[in-house]
């Protein structure tokens, strides 16, 4: 039982224990201990991977889901307990269809497109504090190393759109990579407010930074609003949607992918949707910080609480038009967040 | 052993993108090559223990430089599918990249590196190095750290008026 509890509740304690044990016995049988670190470090990846696909399967049913409660329809209603296996049919309906690799794609970018664009979401949840000693690895650099990470997927995209060599891909490409560009700055001056308020660049020392409930949101709802609008670009969703506006692009970047290499697209749009979220929770809502739950449990309810108000807004507002996106950015959001963060540095400095 | 053995693949990686990067008739694959060949150093820094420049070498090199050069190559005229092989100036590059080599040998054969066994690399990436860093540029650095600023204050503006000044022709 008490095993049990410090499981859910701190996962540190048993794991460094099962570790030190499992060390003890694979000193016994005389091989070189960094052969058992690699070996805990794959399972350690193949486990977040199926976490992840499943994530990301369980999202986009949701924000189907939302969708239709937002147009008052049913949703997906058909495959399984309320159409609960409907992106599992979809998936397997994708992974089976027919590569198409059209005539004049330049093959090799074309292929490692998708590669580029979903490994890069997979790498961040590297830095994720999912709960009380369950963080793959604490880096001291964990939100630069996010930064760093998410920014990685514009070649992704860029390559997806100059490799398709179609004018819709190309042009899709082209604002997505504007656009990720021009949002990225405004997040980062809000990522910067919030490491000089917690002193560090650690994920797990902002969670604790904001321990005994001093959230950040509050001190910070500017850089939480500038968080989320930001967020919600760098994802591509509505109102941000411009890259894939499918009235005058088509389907923008991805308009020649198709079968599976379009899952990969598909996938890592929910995925990044969801790591935005989590990375929101983690900076502004006290990451795994709650009462009576085990922390995980609560990492998960703060993250889809965000999951919910970007879905909220996707379907809510109407797309903006691409001149007005960059004006929203360039001549709101950065100068906004810039005094957000020079008024937090003086009054850090001031109390 | 395995620290050892982690450089010479990526060192190997570095190298080979470097010259695919120069051999390859493709612009674009070249700004692809040139993204690896720059996350191939970013590896090296980590493997160094020092995370924070490795961090801002895929942040601003890749992230920035490599995204705008991919940009850039994007806007021009038909380079989709075109292979053109720039053999134009051989003779100028091959001064460039050898004389530059050569001062950076020379460099690295005179300094008297202070090197650290593999503990001391161990206990510097416990350590905080990104507060180190932070106190040293606004204290022994502090005159080269505003130089810069001013520098990148002055390119920002500059920028600006380019800018405005095509868009008061425009229209």
């Amino acid at each position: 039982m008490d095993l049990l509890k410090d499981i859910l509740y701190n996962t540190d304690k048993p794991w460094n224990q099962f570790y030190g044990w499992a060390h003890a016995g694979w000193a016994n049988w005389g091989w070189p201990p960094f052969i058992l670190d690699i070996i805990f470090q794959l399972c350690f990846a193949v486990i977040i991977a199926v976490v992840l696909i499943l994530n990301a399967l369980w999202i986009i049913y949701y924000d189907r889901k939302i969708a239709a409660l937002f147009q008052i329809r049913k949703g997906p209603n058909r495959v399984g307990p309320l159409g609960l296996f409907q992106t599992i049919a979809d998936t397997v309906k994708l992974l089976i269809k027919e590569d198409i690799n059209p005539k004049a794609v330049d093959l090799a970018v074309f292929f490692l497109a998708p590669v580029f664009i979903f490994i890069p979401t997979f790498m961040v949840m590297l830095v994720i504090p999912f709960g009380r000693g369950l963080i793959p690895a604490d880096l001291n650099i964990g939100i630069l190393y996010v930064m760093a990470i998410t920014g990685l997927s514009v070649i992704g995209i860029l390559m997806a759109g100059w490799g398709s060599n179609s004018k819709y891909s190309l042009i899709g490409g082209l604002r997505s990579a504007v656009q990720l560009v021009s949002y990225e700055i405004p997040m980062m001056l809000v990522i910067l407010t919030i490491v000089m308020m917690s002193g560090t660049l650690s994920m797990g020392g902002i969670v604790q930074a904001q321990a005994g409930y001093k959230w950040f949101w509050l001190p910070q709802i500017v850089g939480f609003i500038l968080f989320l609008i930001a967020g919600n670009a760098e994802v591509n969703r509505a109102p941000f949607d411009l890259p894939e506006a499918e009235s005058e692009l088509v389907a923008g970047f991805n308009t020649e992918y198709s079968a599976m290499k379009f899952a990969f697209f598909y996938l890592a749009e929910y995925v990044n949707l969801f790591i935005t979220s989590a990375i929101a929770a983690t900076l502004f809502l006290g990451g795994w910080e709650g009462p009576l739950l085990p922390p995980v449990v609560w990492f998960f309810i703060k993250t889809y609480f965000v999951v919910t108000l970007l879905m909220w807004i996707r379907w809510t507002f109407p797309r903006l038009r691409v001149d007005h996106l960059m004006e929203f950015s360039w001549k709101y959001l950065i100068p906004i967040a810039l005094l957000n963060m020079v008024v937090t540095a003086f009054v850090i400095k001031l109390v | 052993m395995v620290e050892t053995l982690l450089f010479y693949v990526f060192a190997a990686a570095i190298v080979f993108t470097a010259v695919m990067m120069v051999l390859s008739p493709n612009i674009f694959h070249s700004a692809i090559y040139l993204a690896l060949c720059l996350f191939g150093v970013a590896a090296i820094f980590a493997m160094l223990g020092s995370f924070f420049l490795a961090g801002l070498q895929v942040l601003i090199y890749i992230g920035a430089v490599v995204v705008l050069t991919i940009f850039v190559i994007s806007l021009t005229r038909q380079v989709s599918g075109e292979s053109d092989a720039q053999m134009g100036n051989i003779l100028p590059a091959f001064l460039t990249a050898g004389l530059s080599t050569t001062l950076i040998i020379l460099a690295v054969l005179k300094t008297d590196w202070n090197t650290m066994a593999g503990e001391s690399v161990a206990a510097l990436e416990k350590t905080n190095n990104v507060t180190l860093l932070g106190n040293q540029l606004i204290s022994s650095f502090v005159l080269p750290f505003e130089v810069i600023s001013v520098l990148l204050l002055a390119a920002l503006i500059g920028a600006v008026v380019i800018v405005s000044k095509d868009a008061g022709e425009n229209k």
